[in-house]
């Protein structure tokens, strides 16, 4: 899709007169100045709400300078300004300062906090003297924090949502000699690369307004009280062309109450704070180990010892991430930078290699902390970019396939390079990308071992020289062992899948092919380049056990139902809210109803608490693959395409991403327990999630605490509202 | 879709074939409804500790993936590699190794395709896994440009970057 660095200046000046009638509608629609319709009315969309395939408009029409009549407009490289790849280290992920709650002003409280205060007239639909509520959660009892005595929280922890600004206080967590050699005294500047721009304020929106990405480090034990602050433009237009100032986090895959979850309706205004609440729980604390006497089920303690806490051990989980979920702008909000990183210690996962106390696991770590050490347990935050000619970060929200970059990152960094040792690391890679797919391997061919998949130890390790398929928000966590290496050589991570649109990865090549350089895709090759600087400072006492985390057992929990859904185009909708519902290209069709089009006020599923049930996932079609989200628990695949054997042994644990690969289906186990309220489950593909491929679901308590069916919650800066489901499918309960 | 024959059967059958036909693994018409095959493999994955001569059987399932013409991508199939039954055996120490892999590789339908897939081997102990290194399978693929089924393949052992 990207031209090649050869085109002809014809073609990259048709590219960028596209990219830039595209980018001044999409600045239009996304300020407000014009509305789907308006769009369709000027024959600028489809019916289905697709942009049309016009030269000059679309990447995708006749280029008017190429011979042969298939081969698209395209678009313009971003460029790089001279830059060469593997020439800055990569930043570790910037760590979260946790506090006492007691730092919190003001404090925190069960339900939302509705003190008024006067709000900016900047905002949208305010007159000037309204007021609205400081914290932007839905009012109320049904929005309360659940269970917010028995896990009040112990620590807090607050960021902003900013435009990109300077860091002064970064944090990686471990010693220069650990960070590649980067100042820890040094200021961070908003920018990809040292040699390239800075990142304007407008265009870049992180947490805390500063790179690298954020950091939290939680155990179990120890609930958690997690403050955002918005502190984005009041004034809706000031978004540098893409993105929306209201958000609402999605902590990626946490097992607490709906009010918590960054529900996509229950975005934030600027000048508003939200208050998330993380039991940090294992799932079944109702009714499994409910006396906390399982040492495995547990949160370590500053002194290498144990925090026993309820719940099931075998629903220990590791490495989250959280997001912004604003309803069909997350793939604007995340690209823009809103994504961080999530790690959870636990009795089994503590974070610390040497606490050899028949427990601890002892993964890849460190030894100096007794629990959360970094130096050799590493965050990776793998996407792709595009920025425009002046260096600012660019995106294209007609490609509703899913928007492709062209320029890789690993941390937000261009691709860096990376110390390291002689001797095990564990890596927790994460796919932050909009909407490419990947699949790593090493430049050498050596093996990498799974330990986690969606942030779920495994069974058992798993050896690879090359990762599957990686979809959108996907974790892997794996072990290399650099030991196999000498002091001075390199070895690089390197992209094998090629994509040509957004839809799904169009071919897998080989390692040797994808270290040619042959391949038409940017994004192919090598990413991230591992520099051995050393031998171990200390003996690397990690171990990788061949048995980690067995499935939980649910042989005595009936199958309440089953469900099916399938996603695929051509989406209908058959509402009209003007807040909650939303016309796209996608849909998901549930229990052999028409595909619909996403409405967050209409209600698709509701499983009973405390039940299990199957849930079918099903793609439609072999045009596209969707790596599908269930948001709040932990599910088990037990079938691909109908079949236990063709779940791999990568996928034989527990899973929140659940790639359907193209024509394919998933089967999962899944259980609804310990909380309640309205979830979701979507594409992961942001583009296709944004594009209407999202359903609400919700826990039916029938009757209590909570009324069924839930009102859907409107957001206003004044206040929010509640208004009745807008629809509530006859298969939901 | 598996077949009902045993995989050993299918790769005694295979290697009859090549045999007979002087191509290693060749694949009768017989075979072509089967979208799952085997294919024998041999050879040598060189480098430290210690060269490890490799062989075994390699499954391969081939599906063609559907297409929308109005979403204009070529014709493309998935291929499933699965190893499980392959062994090898250190060429100083007589160590018996072990590679047992899955892969997935999406590729352009042609009529002959080169697909190389890496491979995990590692030694067969307890815990042999943390010692695992890498093996290269180079795949010379056959297809049916209709249905996306294999027609053929041959397949050679090797080391990564040789």
């Amino acid at each position: 899709m990207y031209l090649p660095w050869n085109a002809s200046r014809a073609r990259v000046r048709e590219a960028e007169n596209a990219r830039q009638n595209r980018a001044e509608i999409l600045q239009a629609w996304s300020q407000g100045r014009l509305s789907r319709r308006d769009l369709m009315k000027l024959g600028l969309f489809t019916a289905a709400g697709t942009l049309v395939l016009k030269n000059g408009l679309s990447p995708f029409a006749r280029s008017a300078y190429a011979d042969d009549s298939s081969i698209p407009t395209g678009l313009p490289r971003s460029p790089l300004f001279g830059v060469q790849p593997f020439t800055q280290p990569m930043p570790r992920f910037d760590v979260l300062p946790r506090t006492p709650v007691s730092a919190l002003s003001p404090a925190p409280t069960a339900q939302a906090n509705t003190t008024q205060q006067v709000l900016n007239p900047a905002l949208e639909g305010v007159r000037p003297g309204d007021t609205g509520p400081i914290e932007g959660r839905p009012p109320g009892p049904i929005w309360a924090h659940q269970e917010f005595t028995r896990f009040a929280p112990a620590i807090a922890i607050q960021a902003t949502q900013e435009g990109a600004k300077v860091n002064t206080v970064y944090n990686p967590g471990v010693a220069s000699a650990f960070n590649s050699g980067l100042d820890p005294t040094a200021q961070v500047r908003p920018t990809f690369h040292p040699s390239l721009p800075d990142q304007g304020p407008l265009a870049l929106w992180t947490f805390n307004g500063t790179l690298p990405p954020k950091l939290m480090q939680v155990r179990y034990g120890e609930p958690v009280l997690f403050r955002h602050r918005n502190q984005l433009p009041f004034n809706v237009t000031q978004n540098g062309g893409f993105g929306r100032h209201t958000i609402t986090i999605h902590e990626h895959n946490g097992h607490h109450g709906a009010e918590n979850d960054g529900f996509t309706g229950a975005y934030f205004f600027p000048g508003q704070f939200y208050d998330y609440h993380y039991p940090v729980v294992l799932a079944g604390w109702r009714i499994i180990n409910p006396t906390a006497s399982d040492p495995r089920a547990g949160g370590p303690d500053d002194n290498g010892g144990i925090i026993k806490v309820p719940g099931d051990w075998h629903e220990t989980m590791s490495s989250h991430w959280f997001h912004d979920h604003m309803f069909s702008f997350t793939s604007q909000n995340v690209y823009k930078g809103m994504a961080g990183m999530f790690n959870i210690y636990s009795a089994l996962d503590r974070g610390n290699e040497a606490l050899n106390d028949g427990v601890n696991l002892r993964l890849p770590s460190g030894t100096a902390k007794a629990w959360g050490n970094l130096e050799y347990d590493v965050n990776l935050m793998v996407a792709d970019k595009a920025w425009d000619r002046d260096g600012q970060l660019s995106f294209d929200i007609f490609q509703t396939d899913g928007f492709l970059g062209d320029v890789m990152t690993v941390n937000l960094a261009y691709k860096p390079f990376f110390e390291v040792e002689r001797r095990k690391y564990r890596f927790r890679i994460l796919n932050g990308a909009v909407a490419r797919f990947f699949k790593i391997s090493l430049s050498d061919g050596s093996p990498m071992i799974y330990i986690a998949n969606d942030g779920n130890l495994l069974p058992s390790p798993v050896v690879a020289t090359q990762l599957d398929q990686q979809g959108i928000g996907e974790r892997y966590d794996i072990v290399i062992d650099f030991s196999r290496y000498s002091v001075g050589q390199k070895v690089w991570m390197v992209n094998l899948l090629a994509h040509e649109d957004g839809t799904m990865p169009s071919g897998t090549l080989s390692l040797s092919e994808a270290l040619s350089g042959s391949s038409s895709d940017p994004c192919v090759g090598k990413f991230l380049e591992f520099r051995i600087v050393r031998d171990p400072v200390t003996p690397d006492v990690s171990q990788v056990p061949a048995v980690m985390i067995p499935n939980p057992d649910v042989s005595n929990v009936p199958v309440a139902r089953q469900r099916n859904f399938v996603f695929g185009d051509d989406g209908n909708q058959t509402t009209d809210d003007p807040v909650t519902s939303f016309r796209g290209p996608w849909g998901i069709g549930t229990n052999g109803g028409d595909k619909l089009d996403a409405d967050f006020g209409r209600i698709s599923a509701a499983p009973h608490q405390g039940t299990r049930e199957i849930w079918t996932i099903q793609n439609d079609g072999g045009d596209w693959d969707h790596p599908i989200h269930i948001h709040f628990e932990e599910g088990r695949i037990l079938a691909r395409n109908g079949s236990a054997s063709n779940v791999p042994a990568w996928e034989r644990g527990r899973k929140d991403v659940y790639r359907l690969r193209p024509d394919g289906s998933v089967t999962v186990s899944i259980q609804f327990r310990d909380f309640a309220g309205m979830f979701m489950e979507h594409c992961h593909n942001t583009t296709h999630e944004d594009n209407a491929m999202l359903l609400r679901w919700e826990i039916d308590d029938s009757g209590a605490p909570f009324l069924q069916p839930l009102p859907t919650p409107i957001p206003k800066p004044q206040g929010v509202t509640f208004e009745p489901p807008t629809d509530i499918l006859r298969s939901a309960f | 879709m598996e077949t009902r024959r045993s995989l050993l059967a299918r790769g005694l059958f295979f290697l009859g074939v090549a045999k007979l036909g002087g191509l290693l693994g060749a694949i009768t018409a017989a075979a072509r409804a089967v979208p799952s095959v085997a294919i024998p493999f041999s050879g040598t994955v060189s480098g430290g500790p210690e060269s490890v001569r490799v062989s075994g059987l390699v499954r391969i399932t081939s599906t063609l993936v559907k297409t929308d013409a109005r979403f204009n991508h070529p014709r493309r199939v998935i291929l499933a590699f699965d190893l499980h039954d392959v062994s090898g055996r250190g060429l100083s120490s007589g160590t018996r190794y072990v590679a047992r892999s899955r892969d997935e590789v999406m590729r352009p339908l042609v009529a002959t395709d080169v697909v190389e897939i890496g491979f995990p081997l590692q030694p067969k102990v307890a815990r042999g896994f943390t010692a695992a290194r890498g093996g290269l399978a180079s795949f010379r693929l056959s297809f049916d440009v209709n249905t996306g089924a294999l027609t053929g393949g041959t397949a050679t052992v090797g080391t990564p970057g040789s």
